[in-house]
């Protein structure tokens, strides 16, 4: 390994989002020639680390040097400029533009003032020639298929000057024999020079091409090493080792009759996915990013089109085309991105609280106001948020408070079931211990809870049952006795 | 809670009535004719239209999705000339008359919504199209040429006073002004439109349809245009054509001005009022003073750009600095 020279090398690297350590004091070096295979649950910190590198945000401590020089954080112009390419899952591609114009896109053509395709059409033919790859540069890039699109994407990337490429999640729409081939090209890469950083969820093919192997996890550097060190089981080992160190708050464990049915649902995400939730009971959805679990609760409330599926509310068939079915009918959705989904955040507490029974508490078409505050105060001491009056501003108020908005919105609707996609992302610690506490305090109170969560800690904690989706399809179900990390990773990558 | 004063935190709570009074100063020491009490009563007769216009021009803009509606001057000529037909050539009741036009303008707002909500055509595009249309609708069906011979009972609402002063037409404004600020402010359909313009997608997952809401705004602003057509008709007393030309933007104009923003989810129908009154305050002013009719429109097309810009101003952020360690 000595004689191979470090291009780009992280020091001490930390980055802070609000609640969460997102990197703490991660080194990690990348050598010439080499494919550096980076992995982690999901939240482990992989993409903050990624932003690290392209700029796309800054680290709040740490050194970044890229050819001995260092900088104290990356810009994404200045990245691009010192040859640092990241290829994203979703394709950044202009589908109405040939494949060759896409990747001299923003280029200025300094021979001529004009736009010659063919000149492009040229020098783009080279790049794949070099690639080993059979494509039309003159073909307009939507009618091609996914995976030619990824591999225009990683021409588009080579068609620079670079250095380092960043592959993140590369292989997650292809086929099998398009996988093979994608890890060709990036075989064929790495014996040419470049530094490969390559990001995947598919533990099988990082054996195939890596080299080294880091496993990030709560932000933290858990182990690096040469592939060779590792093999499927110590890798999974790596990757859910942490600690429970939460308290989980008890729950009787009583649980009622099946409230909610969901049978054979289908949309563009997921397919034939079946479960029953009782009442009392919290059903738990895991897998990875990616994996449909939260298309899956959108396919059900009607925010997204469900191609087949039948849900039963109470034992009785029910028709949800809309979320406002799903409202009148008593279910809630507190959804993963609450700025975005779950708040208005320019109005109070009061007002984000009577949302959905804004038509139930009003009299010819007038809000009674005062109903209307004494349910919302109602809310605001049932869940303890933590704000001077239900007159407060949703948007001044911390992550944790925010969510308890959310859910208080839904109490007041008075819900039988509770959809919960990442209940705590973005909480700190304390509000998280709160937010489980009334999450258990709700079921006691005879509610169906759906939650789904990207924090196995938390999966396992507050599950009662737990369904685990792998690229859209139920990879199994497991009950509080067979509860393991190990377990739920296994089916989580589909192994 | 420590809140800071901010320019943009004054300028949205009183910046308008602010603008206001200051206008009214300059325009009273400018000339002396301006503050008496027949011009003041000429202002609140020539705002009449705009201010009920505003009011459905904000229920459009608060829903959000881009809402904006050109098409109010096209259907306010409509109107005017539907009726005036109706009435002096089919014989038609002027109740029946009056009735239909409100109608007929009330479909096409409900029409301009089920086509932006359901088909996601952007709203200036739409309503862009709509007036072109109307306008050639319009003046084709009468020829190119006025309607004349309009019973005096039509034009009562907007030539007559009350108690010798009031006219009517401005009772009439201020009437619908306060429905509509109640409307806003303490009806269910009010505060869903807020919740809608605000954050579609937390209103839909919430079981308030933004689609639905939506369509319900453009179709309480038509029948908004077809009572301010009527107000127009009774004014000018002939059923012209080019009746409602140019009053969508003094309208959108004076919405911006009171804080009524473009993005959705934002605004009070009193503030736009007071938008209005700016308008008109400011274009009676400039008449008192003497400016050219094209001085007149230079001036309103920057104060619509400032308005705007005052609008965008918060979208704007800064970015961190980068630099080389050694």
């Amino acid at each position: 390994m000595a004689d191979k020279k470090v291009v780009l090398s992280l020091r001490n690297i930390s980055k802070q989002y609000p609640g969460v350590q997102a990197l703490d004091n991660v080194s990690i070096d990348f050598m010439e020639g080499e494919v550096h295979c980076l992995v982690g649950e999901n939240g482990a910190g992989k993409s903050t680390f990624i932003k690290m590198i392209s700029g796309a945000d800054q680290p709040d401590s740490g050194v970044i040097s890229f050819e001995g020089k260092e900088y104290n954080a990356m810009t994404p112009k200045l990245s691009k400029d010192l040859g640092i390419e990241v290829v994203y899952q979703e394709f950044n591609l202009a589908e109405d533009l040939t494949v060759a114009e896409n990747m001299y896109l923003g280029e200025q053509h300094a021979d001529s003032k004009l736009f010659n395709l063919k000149k492009l059409k040229k020098r783009a033919d080279e790049v794949f020639k070099k690639m080993n790859i059979e494509i039309d540069t003159g073909e307009i890039v939507k009618y091609l298929t996914v995976s030619y699109m990824q591999f225009v994407e990683i021409g588009k990337a080579l068609a620079k000057d670079i250095k380092v490429l960043i592959l993140d999640e590369p292989t997650a729409p292809l086929t099998e024999d398009e996988v093979d081939k994608l890890l060709d090209i990036v075989m064929k890469l790495k014996k040419k020079g470049y530094v490969i950083i390559y990001i995947s969820h598919r533990l099988p093919e990082l054996f195939k091409i890596g080299d080294r192997i880091t496993v990030l996890r709560d932000g933290k550097l858990i182990t690096t090493g040469p592939i060779e060190d590792f093999d499927t089981p110590k890798l999974i080992k790596a990757m859910v080792g942490r600690e429970l160190s939460y308290e989980y708050p008890e729950k009787s464990g009583k649980v009622g009759d099946v409230i909610f049915e969901a049978k054979n649902i289908y949309s563009e995400k997921v397919q034939n996915i079946s479960f029953k939730v009782r009442a009392g009971e919290i059903l738990g959805i895991g897998g990875l990013v990616g994996a449909g679990r939260t298309e899956l609760l959108r396919a059900i409330y009607g925010a997204d089109l469900r191609y087949a599926g039948e849900i039963y509310l109470e034992g009785k068939k029910v028709k949800i085309n809309r979320p406002e079915d799903a409202v009148k009918l008593g279910i809630g959705f507190v959804t993963e991105d609450r700025k975005r989904q779950g708040l208005l955040l320019d109005y109070s507490i009061c007002y984000n609280t009577s949302l959905p029974i804004l038509k139930r508490i009003s009299n010819l078409g007038v809000i009674n106001k005062i109903k209307e505050r004494k349910i919302a105060t109602k809310e605001w001491e049932n869940l303890r948020i933590k704000a001077p009056s239900i007159d407060t501003k949703a948007s001044t108020l911390s992550g944790g408070n925010q969510q308890k908005i959310v859910l208080a919105k839904w109490l007041a609707a008075d819900c039988k079931v509770i959809f919960m996609d990442e209940p705590t992302r973005g909480v700190d610690v304390g509000a998280k211990q709160e937010i489980y506490k009334l999450l258990a305090e709700l079921a006691e109170a005879g509610i169906a809870i759906v939650i789904v969560s990207s924090e196995m800690e938390e999966l396992l904690g507050m599950s009662d049952r737990i369904l685990i989706l792998h690229e859209g399809v139920s990879a199994g179900e497991i009950s509080k006795g067979e509860f393991s990390q190990e377990i739920v990773m296994q089916y989580s990558s589909g192994l | 809670m420590k809140q800071k004063l901010t320019f943009k935190k004054f300028y949205d709570e009183y910046g308008v009535l602010l603008i206001l009074l200051v206008m009214v100063a300059i325009f009273s020491f400018a000339t002396p004719t301006f503050l008496t009490g027949a011009n003041i009563i000429n202002i609140s007769k020539q705002v009449a239209i705009m201010a009920i216009l505003s009011v459905g021009m904000t229920l459009v803009l608060v829903s959000g999705g881009g809402g904006i509606e050109l098409s109010m001057g096209s259907v306010i000529s409509l109107v005017v000339v539907l009726i005036s037909k109706f009435v002096t050539e089919r014989g038609f009741s002027v109740a029946i008359a009056l009735i239909l036009a409100v109608l007929v303008a009330t479909a096409l707002g409900f029409i301009d919504g089920v086509i932006i909500a359901k088909i996601k055509v952007p709203p200036l595009i739409m309503t862009l199209g709509m007036q072109i249309f109307l306008y050639g609708f319009t003046y084709s069906i009468c020829e190119g040429k006025p309607v004349y011979g309009i019973p005096a009972s039509l034009t009562w609402i907007g030539q007559t006073y009350l108690f010798k002063v009031i006219p009517v037409s401005a009772l009439l404004m201020v009437v619908i002004v306060i429905l509509g600020q109640f409307f806003v402010s303490k009806m269910y359909i009010g505060r869903s439109l807020y919740a809608v313009g605000s954050n579609e997608e937390t209103a839909d997952l919430s079981g308030i349809s933004s689609d639905k809401f939506r369509i319900m705004a453009y179709t309480m602003c038509g029948f908004l245009v077809g009572i301010a057509g009527i107000v127009m008709l009774g004014r000018i007393g002939s059923g012209q054509p080019s009746a409602g030309e140019g009053y969508e933007m003094d309208v959108l104009t004076g919405c911006v001005l009171g804080g009524v923003s473009l993005n959705g989810g934002k605004g009070s129908v009193i503030k736009a009022f007071c938008g209005i009154l700016i308008i008109g305050v400011l274009s009676n002013g400039m008449s008192l003073l003497g400016f050219n009719p094209f001085m007149q429109k230079m001036i309103k097309g920057l104060v619509l750009i400032l308005a705007v810009v005052i609008d965008s101003l918060q979208y704007i952020k800064l970015k961190k600095k980068v630099k080389v360690l050694n």
